[in-house]
Formats: structure tokens, sequence, C-alpha cells
């Protein structure tokens, strides 16, 4: 091995002040701090220390050490790619082997002047003998170091049950499963039998309302001590329920299988609730566990939260589509029926006129064509009164899904929209394939979200020929997309309204949030739109074409399969 | 009076302007039916056109028309002097009303659907005052 000659090399390039240090070997590390070369100095360096150092990383070698305050020192200097200096390092090298060294090292920077890695000296110093008391405080450390991995390790995997029920919280699902997915969550780390959430349903009754067993759902929990606790806003170990004054007061199903309780406050809407988880093993819950089961109350509390906005949102965006479409409606009808009108009394003029005649069979012709007409206009505002009272169904939640066909429901919103679009000068046209997959949907929602986005491509195309001061004309896109393979139907809805400002493209499905003037539009239209279609199992997008802009549903077919249809 | 009223010279024009094809045939064969001259047109580009060639007595227009509606148009046929006076219908009148005073046009108003005993009073008086000559009576 030429040693001399690497010697030489190194010393041509090492910094002077690390030359004077008492040496034993040189080193250098690529900028991935990868040590690729050690070269001993002299025969005190042994080969096989060397063989230890060779290819491992300065920051591995950080994990190695046995002391922390060295580990945090060497981390911080690489990662300030700062020089070293006379940095003391042990390391375990396995056989009850400690290696003691210091290093020393300059940076070194390529031609450009960036971080290249590092070069210099280092030291090895006597290990030997090994005495009782440096073993003791190493075993000490080891056991230290080994506590506070397996620390981490906990608090590692509570932020990733945090990071999971928050996602679980954000997603839209019913307030069961989503409950069920937060208890399974905070169970791994709270490791307890059931839980269940406990709300007042009057003075003296209080209900599980949600459980991880469906068999405790609608059982009372006696009003005593915990309940009283918790309601009030403490969170408690309850070592041993039998302990408690309500204890006899329990279900049978309760005291057969539970002894101790981890209690947390809850709030549900306005209203004080509780969250128990229980174990049957007294003395199971530790009181660190608290902290982490008022996490899980929070997220609960969330949770219920959620659900209860998400109601009054629908109700108030229906109400706000109901009344922005009143005057659409109240056109729609009279239309027709002024036509009725006119046709019977044309039609009763033309009997009387044959009748001073005394021909009346010449006009008869006349007066089919007029039955006829009546007879169509009368379905034609049947058809509308359909349409509103489809819109306007109250039990949005217990329809389903079930199979639709999207050429039924492009056919109510053109009946819905017609007059008010023709009025404007704007097209409708729809493009569907002969034959479309039915739609795994419920056809309210469905109606809702068609209807909301035909308003607002109308609205859009007003809006921007009014701002150019043109006559309004455009053309709203209705494009059914079925590939008749894939799971989807996508149907598009594209306007020529001149598209939605890119600085907003992201917002546009926030609640309250509107592009219309004050008074126009709620701001939840669009919002609603996507939690409808999110509730469907569907997915709702936007973009902008040259023309306007374009939004996309996707839309799950119906399968003829009883374990997909709930 | 359907007979009375047939065998009278015809009176008008009257200018029945509605972009639904059904109730624009059905108003101007009763209208015809009473007696007048009627003209048809479908939107107000076309009324304005007809207006401004017969000078219609009355025009009885629709609001919700496309193109250019009947409010505007109502607004340029008396601001042009095509016409004496425009009647127009509407499903909701309030909205209307409200529109066409802050746009300074005083046209009679009638709801939809179409009471036609109110309409033919209201054509007929103001066909009346216009050329008391031609009443039939």
């Amino acid at each position: 091995m030429p040693a001399e000659l690497t010697e030489v090399e190194s010393r041509e390039v090492m910094a002077p002040e690390l030359l004077p240090l008492a040496a034993d070997f040189v080193w250098r590390c690529g900028a991935d701090l990868r040590i690729e070369e050690l070269s001993p100095l002299d025969l005190g360096c042994d080969e096989a220390v060397a063989g230890v150092m060779r290819g491992i990383r300065l920051d591995r070698l950080a994990q190695r050490v046995l002391y922390p305050a060295q580990a945090a020192a060497l981390t911080r200097l690489v990662g300030q790619r700062a020089p070293l200096r006379n940095l003391a390092l042990s390391c375990g090298i396995g056989d009850e082997r400690v290696l003691n060294l210091t290093l020393n090292a300059d940076v070194s920077h390529d031609g450009e002047g960036r971080f290249s890695g590092y070069y210099g000296v280092g030291k090895l110093w006597p290990t030997d003998p090994f005495d009782e008391r440096q073993r003791a405080e190493m075993v000490e450390l080891l056991d230290r170091s080994e506590a506070s991995r397996s620390r981490e390790q906990r608090l590692r995997e509570e932020a990733d049950v945090l990071l999971e029920s928050l996602r679980t919280l954000i997603q839209p699902a019913p307030l069961a499963e989503k409950c069920a997915s937060l208890f399974g969550l905070f169970g791994r780390l709270l490791r307890f039998e059931e839980a269940l959430v406990v709300r007042r349903r009057s003075r003296t009754e209080c209900l599980a309302v949600v459980a991880t067993d469906p068999a405790l759902v609608g059982m009372n929990w006696p009003v005593g001590t915990v309940v009283q606790r918790a309601f009030a806003g403490h969170a408690d170990v309850i070592a041993d329920l039998s302990q408690t004054a309500e204890w006899r007061e329990l279900p049978e199903a309760v005291r057969s299988r539970f002894r101790t309780a981890l209690v947390a406050p809850l709030t549900i809407g306005n209203e004080a609730a509780m969250l128990i988880a229980l174990h049957g093993a007294p003395g199971h819950f530790e009181a660190s566990q608290v902290a982490l089961m008022q996490r899980l109350s929070l997220a609960a509390t969330q949770a219920f939260q959620a659900d209860e906005q998400k109601n009054v949102l629908m109700n108030t965006a229906k109400l706000a589509t109901l009344g922005e479409l009143m005057t659409v409606i109240a056109h729609e009808i009279s239309q027709p029926l002024s036509v009725i009108s006119m046709a019977v009394k044309n039609a009763k003029l033309a009997i009387e006129a044959a009748q001073s005649r005394g021909r009346s069979s010449e006009d008869m012709p006349i007066v089919m064509n007029k039955l006829d007409r009546i007879h169509d206009q009368a379905l034609r505002a049947g058809e509308i009164v359909t349409a509103i009272r489809t819109l306007a169904h109250p039990d949005r939640r217990t329809i389903g899904l079930k199979p639709v066909a999207v050429g039924e429901i492009i056919d109510n919103i053109r009946n819905l929209t017609e007059g008010s679009l023709r009025n404007r000068g704007i097209a409708l046209i729809c493009e569907q394939p002969p034959y479309c997959r039915p739609l795994r949907a419920n056809p309210v929602s469905l109606q809702q979200v068609f209807l909301n986005l035909v308003v607002n491509a109308r609205d859009a195309i007003t809006e921007s020929c009014r701002e150019r001061s043109q006559a309004i004309k455009g053309t709203i896109h209705i494009t059914v997309l079925d590939d008749g393979r894939s799971d989807i139907i996508y149907v598009e809805i594209a306007d020529t309204g001149g598209g939605i400002p890119p600085d907003v493209m992201a917002r546009i499905f926030d609640s309250f949030f509107t592009l219309k003037e004050v008074g126009h539009g709620s701001g939840l239209g669009l919002a609603i739109c996507r939690t409808l279609m999110t509730d469907m199992g569907g997915e709702i997008t936007a973009r902008n074409n040259n023309m306007g802009a374009v939004f996309r549903l996707e839309i799950p077919v119906y399968r003829d399969d009883p374990n997909t249809d709930r | 009076m359907a007979g009375e009223r047939s065998k009278a010279g015809r009176r008008g024009p009257v200018l029945v302007v509605d972009d639904d094809v059904a109730l624009r045939s059905e108003l101007a064969e009763f209208l015809e039916r009473m007696g007048y001259t009627v003209l048809v047109a479908s939107d107000g580009n076309e009324a304005l056109e007809k207006a401004q060639a017969a000078h219609p007595s009355v025009v009885v227009m629709d609001v919700g028309m496309p193109q250019l509606d009947g409010l505007r148009a109502a607004e340029i046929l008396t601001l042009l002097r095509h016409t004496e006076q425009v009647v127009l219908m509407s499903g909701v009148p309030e909205q209307i009303a409200a529109a066409a005073e802050r746009q300074g046009i005083a046209a009679l108003l009638l709801t939809k659907p179409i009471d036609l005993e109110a309409l033919l009073r209201i054509v007929d008086s103001l066909t009346l005052t216009r050329r008391p000559a031609a009443a039939g009576t």
C-alpha cells in the first residue's frame, strides 16, 4: 500500500493549522459525507480501525456514537458544514470494544466554491483497559438511549395517529364511519377494549350515541360522578369503576366486561357529552394517557361539528337554489298556462262561430288542433312541477344510491332551465352516446348538481356579455362520456362565459366563495355540489378551455351487484 | 259578442311579440277573432322592425325574450314613437314593474297566465281612444 504517497498528497492539501496536531491517520470524505479515504500514518494505527471507519458516512457515525452530546455536536457541525476541531467520539464497534478517537477536518470546496466534503486528520486514543466504572456508564447510556428511542417511537406513532385522524376528519363520510375510524386509530395507542360517546338526552338520561361495539349503542349511562365530572370538562382515569357510586346502576353488559375507564369531555354542538374508553383489567389505563384521550375527544368533537354544519349547509344551499329559481319557475309555469287558457278561449270562439253559421264540422280540425295543444302544454307544466318536486324533496339521504339514467336528469334540467336560457339567447346543447350505462347516484343530488352548474354557466355567460356590452349570446354544452368499460362515467358541462380567473380557481369549491354580485349568489352552490358528489362516491373538478369554464363530473357506474348497493 | 265583432271593420293593427310560438299564435288568433289586424314578431328586434313599418296602435309583448328583451324594446318603441302604447306580459310582474320604473317606461303590465278579458278591455280602450270612428258599435 503506498501509504507514503497518500501522506504526501494529503499533506499538500491540508490546512496548515492541522499539520502540527498529533495524528494517527488522514481521512477525506466527499459531498455525500461518506469517508472515501482513510490512511494510517504510523504503526500505532490499527488497520482494523481503518476498516471500520472506511466507507461509513459521518452522519451514520453520529448514530453509532455512544454519548448523545458527541452525536449532537457531530451532527450540528456536519449540518453546518463547519470545520471539525478536536471532536472527540466514542463508538461501539462490537465485541464490547470501544473506539475512542478525535477528528479534525477542514471543509473542502470544488472549483466553483460548492461544498465537496471534508479532509483532515484523526487520532486514536487507547481504550484498554476497560474498567468497570466505564462499563456501567456505558450500559446506563445504552439503556437511556434505548428508552429515548422507544419514546421517540411512541411519539412518532402518536403523530401518525393524529395525522391519520385529521385525514379521517376531512374526508367526507357519514358520522358513524368517521367515529369508527377515529376509535380504530386511537385504539392502537390507548389500547381500550371498547369506546363510546355518551350524550345527554334529558336531565336524568344519558345515552351512548356512538360505540365501537354496536351492542352498546343506545345504552343508558347513569348520571353520577363520572358523567358530572366529564360534563364539567374534566378528563379522568377511573381506575376501578366498581368503586363509583353509579356502578350498580350500570347495565349488566358493562359490569360483566369492564372494570376501568378513561373519560374525556366532548361537545356536540353546544351540548356537553363525554367520551369513555373501557377495559376489563382494573388499573389498565395510566394518567399519562389522559392527554391522548383528550386529543381523541377533540377529534370526535370536530367530526360531530362537521356533521352538523354539513346539514345546515345543505338546507341553506337548497333554499338559495330554490329562491334563485323561483322567478324561473313562475315564468315556466305561467307560460303553458297562458297558452292553455288562450287555446281554450279560441276553441270556444271557433265553435261559437261555427254554430252561428250552422256548420260546426268545418271548424272541427281547428278545435282538435287546440285540444292537442292544450294537452301538450298541460304536460309541459306537469314536467316542470315534477322537476321542482324532485329538487325540493326533503329526504335526500333516505333515497340512497340507485341506478339513474343520465338522460332523464338532463331532460329535467332542460325543462327547468329552458325558458330562462332561451330568454337570454343561450343555447343548451346536450351530447350523449346512444347508449349510456346507468349511473350509481342519488337522482335528487345529481339533479341539484346539474342544475347548479347550468345556472352558474348561464350567469357566467350573461355576466361576460354584459361586461363587454354585447348582446347576450352563448352556449352551454353538456357532454356525457361513457367508454363502456371503466367504472366511471364523465359528464362535462362547458360554457362560453370566459372561464374562471386562474387566481380563484383553487377556491371556487369553498363555501361562501362567489364571483357573482352581492345578492346574486350565496357562494354555497359549488361547495354543495362537491359535497353531494363526494357523498355519492363521485368527484367534481373544474378547468378552463379557450371559451369558458368546464366542470367535469365523475360519477360511478351502477353495477348490478348487491354488495355495492347500499 | 264574437259575431258582432267579426262583422265590424278591422281595427288595429296590434303587434304581438313573444318568443314562444304557441303563445304567440294563440294570442294572435284570439285578437284576430276579436276583430283586430294582428302582426306577430318573435323577439324585440323583429318587433322594432315591424313597428317601424306598421306603427301599430298597441304592442303586446313578452318581457323575457332573446336578443332584445321586452323592457328594452318597449323603451325604444316609446322613444321612437313607433307605437302609442306597449302592454307587457310577464310571469313575475313585481320584478318587472320595479325594473320598468327604473327605466322610466310607463308600460301596462299584465300577469301571466294572461286574463284574456282584461287584455281585451285594455286593447279595446287603447284603440278606442285612438280611433273612436273605427269602433264596431
